[in-house]
């Protein structure tokens, strides 16, 4: 049976969205977004691996980090920790709405294996730190036309779905790259390199 | 997917002695800053063995040369049995590294990196005509340039390493050095 709808009314509509007869009872969530969430449009970048084996302060190794994002206003989100020793899995999602538009996105990715806890002595004070293979996978990204807090997804219709494609390919591409894009990589290298310098790597610093 | 060609294929410098594991590391990153790459720092790694530290670190500085053509090296640096050490120069302490060290570098040119020319069959063969027939000169120059900078950064590694050398070893005074030998 052919659809009531028009071609417009098929172009302008959004999809998933409930019909007026029926109102189903809102769900509240927290907000917090699903590790499986789709890609954003900027796309997420892979940036690098830290690679590291040893002995370590994970407590404040994750002070550090989780600091140094907050200071710099990101909102720190962790879908996923997951400890089952000797494994230790942790997943974090920095966001920052730079713009009404854009979003900066820093995805840390932090997997420990053959986890033990060891005591150590530093500077004649013991203390309790880790031992084990540590995996840090950073990755940045930009999203564009992000959900608003209720949760609800803009640019969703078929047209504005082009439109949006279009500005990004056509029109915004070089000064997205230049303002954003570029930016946020180099705010990562620095995030980059607070990691390297903590863990006391032999390679760190870092010229950008 | 753009056109990938291997300019530079696996240059190699093998040491083994003494060296500064940070002074390598900032050699390479002053000089990737210096000839306008962009740094990409795939992975860094460092295990503490009983042996020594192994590290390994693999860099993919890359350029946008221009609109058409992006350059890439890949750096991979291994060392391997690292230990601290401390030497005296001039007098004066100095803490370094002794070790075995290797480093690979590689030139890859990307050309149409952008996928613009590769969206329909007619794109793409004009694309290959223009590369290997019309635009040779250029590509051959952009394929110059890529070999250049890869050359001098493995002329830069191989002078700091052999710098280092003969640091442990005591300088022999030929009999003219001798005071009042004049």
């Amino acid at each position: 049976m052919p659809s009531d709808e028009t071609f417009f009314q098929k172009l302008f509509s959004k999809p998933n969205e409930p019909s007026s007869e029926v109102r189903e009872i809102p769900d509240y969530t927290s907000g917090v977004p699903d590790v499986h969430d789709e890609m954003p449009v900027g796309g997420i970048a892979p940036f690098g691996i830290i690679k590291y084996r040893g002995v370590f302060d994970l407590n404040k190794l994750y002070k550090v980090m989780v600091r140094w994002l907050k200071s710099r206003r990101f909102e720190f989100h962790e879908p996923l920790y997951r400890f089952k020793p000797p494994e230790l899995i942790l997943n974090w999602r920095a966001e920052r709405k730079k713009t009404p538009f854009v979003k900066d996105i820093i995805v840390v990715n932090l997997d420990i294996r053959g986890y033990e806890e060891v005591e150590t002595i530093v500077g004649g004070v013991k203390k309790r730190m880790v031992k084990g293979r540590l995996t840090l996978n950073l990755n940045f990204g930009n999203e564009t036309g992000y959900a608003d807090i209720f949760g609800q997804k803009r640019w969703n219709s078929v047209i504005e779905r082009h439109l949006k494609s279009f500005l990004h390919r056509f029109v915004i591409k070089r000064d997205f790259e230049l303002l954003h894009l570029d930016a946020l990589m180099y705010e990562t290298w620095k995030f980059h390199k607070v990691i390297k310098d903590y863990l006391r790597m032999e390679c760190h610093g870092n010229l950008y | 997917m753009p056109e990938q060609r291997l300019v530079v294929d696996h240059l190699t410098v093998t040491y083994s002695g003494i060296f500064n594991i940070t002074e390598l590391y900032q050699l390479v990153d002053n000089f990737i800053r210096e000839k306008g790459f962009d740094k990409r720092e795939l992975r860094n790694q460092e295990h503490v063995t009983p042996e020594g530290k192994y590290i390994e670190l693999e860099l993919q500085p890359w350029k946008k040369v221009s609109d058409y053509v992006r350059h890439n090296m890949r750096v991979l640096i291994r060392m391997i049995k690292v230990k601290e050490v401390t030497i005296d120069v001039d007098g004066k302490k100095k803490k370094m590294h002794k070790g075995k060290v290797y480093v690979i570098i590689d030139g890859l040119m990307y050309t149409d990196f952008e996928g613009r020319w590769e969206q329909r069959p007619f794109y793409f063969f004009l694309r290959t005509i223009f590369d290997k027939f019309i635009y040779r000169t250029y590509t051959g120059q952009f394929e110059d340039l890529l070999v250049e900078n890869c050359g001098q950064l493995y002329q830069t590694i191989k002078g700091y390493l052999n710098m280092h050398r003969y640091v442990s070893a005591p300088m022999k005074r030929s009999p003219r050095m001798e005071p009042g030998a004049f």
